[in-house]
């Protein structure tokens, strides 16, 4: 081992102290999130690339010209053109992923969503942990943070950061996440945590709730969450205690993979009416897709 | 460090990040991902010494940090104190492969300790515990053979008459 030399150690020294500033700043107030969507809009479309390269898939990058500059035209045109860029997203992904698309336009259908199909185009670059996708649609599709994601099983996260041609997706198995949720069937709420890809937590509000094997959750109703209401998001499989008796906690099996995801699907915009259990799955485990352990 | 190899480093860099994000992150393999970023970052520190290592730990933590969904500067702050540390070894230790792999592996273990221990200060959420890094660890010494020596043979272009440091 050399020992450092003056400069060095005032180097680190001082580089240290910016982390521990910056942290700070980050921690208490997301100070840097233009930063963020800076570096997004420049390396997201090098991670298009590869992903292209890698998964080769025909997509859409024409790029959108000047539109002018009189406010209420452009709003007018930037909504027709995002409906534009969906259709077209849609005929071109359903040469390449055409029964996921399909299930995709089936569950939204069902739900009558209004849902803009993208492609997974990267993981968050960190060191695991924390569960975030890339996605290759952004502002000009018509993205807004805190929309909802799904994918033909159900519930995938909500989008949480928007730069021009991509997007930042937090899956509902992040830590940090947490859906409110409801049993298909009746009306009991709770929430679903993410533990990180494996089994979601599943908490009843009222503790008294009785929660069994094979109860399926979908996202709660308006108010109740952040997500659009109805969504498939997993089955319970395990319930801590006595089964039947007043359960704190139980495990639940996300009906989306999350380790595969593709194609995704963001909801643009819902019906106000809560679909109710018109998008469960159908009941017992048998059909369950597979899911992580 | 001059222009040239200044270049190189962050052009490697940020190619490593955009294939961590796109392509290494993904693979469906059990344990944690493999770091490439992370692995290179030590690379250049044992090939270019402590100021290199800094400099570039400290960048290439810094944009994945803002790529990422934890505050800005937690990466930045492992990353730079793995690339000096790795600087700061012995020439000779820094030239053996077969020692860069062990070098690779217990940095790696320590960043993730740091890292865990400041999202711990944050009260941040952290899933998976410390059960992925065994894999990472493992992934980041396969990949270490590769990287290293490319470094390494980058390096002695850009100073030929200075060998190695």
């Amino acid at each position: 081992m050399m020992a450092p030399t003056r400069g060095q150690r005032r180097a680190v020294i001082l580089l240290l102290l910016l982390s521990v500033v910056l942290i700070t700043l980050d921690h208490r107030g997301g100070a840097f999130r233009g930063v963020r969507g800076a570096a997004h809009s420049v390396v997201d479309p090098a991670q298009d690339g590869v992903t292209t390269l890698v998964a080769p898939v025909g997509r859409f990058f024409g790029g959108l010209g000047d539109l002018g500059d009189s406010g209420r035209k452009i709003d007018a045109l930037q909504k027709e053109n995002a409906e534009l860029h969906r259709q077209l997203r849609e005929s071109e992904l359903s040469s390449t992923r055409s029964d996921e698309l399909q299930k995709l336009k089936l569950l939204s259908g069902q739900g009558g969503f209004t849902v803009l199909p993208a492609v997974v185009t990267g993981l968050g670059p960190s060191i695991g942990f924390e569960w975030t996708v890339t996605v290759d649609a952004g502002r000009r599709d018509g993205l807004q943070p805190d929309q909802t994601v799904i994918d033909s099983d159900g519930l995938v996260g909500r989008v949480k950061q928007v730069s021009e041609r991509s997007a930042v997706v937090v899956l509902a198995v992040d830590p940090g996440s947490a859906v409110g949720v409801r049993v298909a069937g009746g009306n009991a709420l709770g929430v679903a945590a993410g533990n990180g890809l494996g089994p979601l937590t599943y908490t009843p509000l009222d503790p008294s709730t009785r929660v069994h094997v094979g109860d399926r959750l979908l996202t709660g109703p308006y108010g109740g969450s952040t997500y659009v209401a109805g969504l498939p998001v997993g089955e319970v499989t395990r319930v801590s205690g006595d089964p039947g008796a007043p359960a704190r906690e139980a495990t639940v099996a996300p009906y989306v993979s999350f380790s595969s995801l593709d194609l995704v699907g963001i909801v643009l915009a819902s019906p106000r009416a809560d679909p109710r259990d018109r998008l469960a799955p159908p009941s017992p485990a048998a059909t369950t897709p597979e899911h992580t352990p | 460090m001059r222009a040239g190899p200044g270049a190189a480093a962050a052009l490697a860099i940020l190619v490593a990040v955009v294939l961590q994000a796109a392509v290494l992150s993904r693979l469906p393999l059990p344990g944690g991902p493999p770091n490439l970023v992370l692995v290179l970052v030590i690379a250049i520190g044992l090939a270019g010494g402590g100021s290199a290592g800094l400099a570039a730990g400290f960048g290439a933590g810094l944009l994945t940090d803002v790529l990422s969904d934890h505050p800005v500067g937690v990466l930045a702050l492992c990353f730079a104190l793995a690339g000096f540390l790795a600087g700061l070894l012995d020439p000779d230790v820094r030239r053996s492969v077969l020692l860069s792999v062990v070098v690779v592996a217990v940095l790696t273990g320590a960043v993730y300790l740091i890292y865990l221990g400041v999202m711990g200060l944050l009260g941040r959420p952290v899933a998976d515990g410390a059960a992925g890094v065994l894999g990472t660890i493992a992934y980041d010494v396969v990949l270490t053979p590769f990287v290293v020596p490319l470094v390494m043979a980058v390096t002695r272009r850009f100073a030929p008459a200075r060998r190695g440091l």
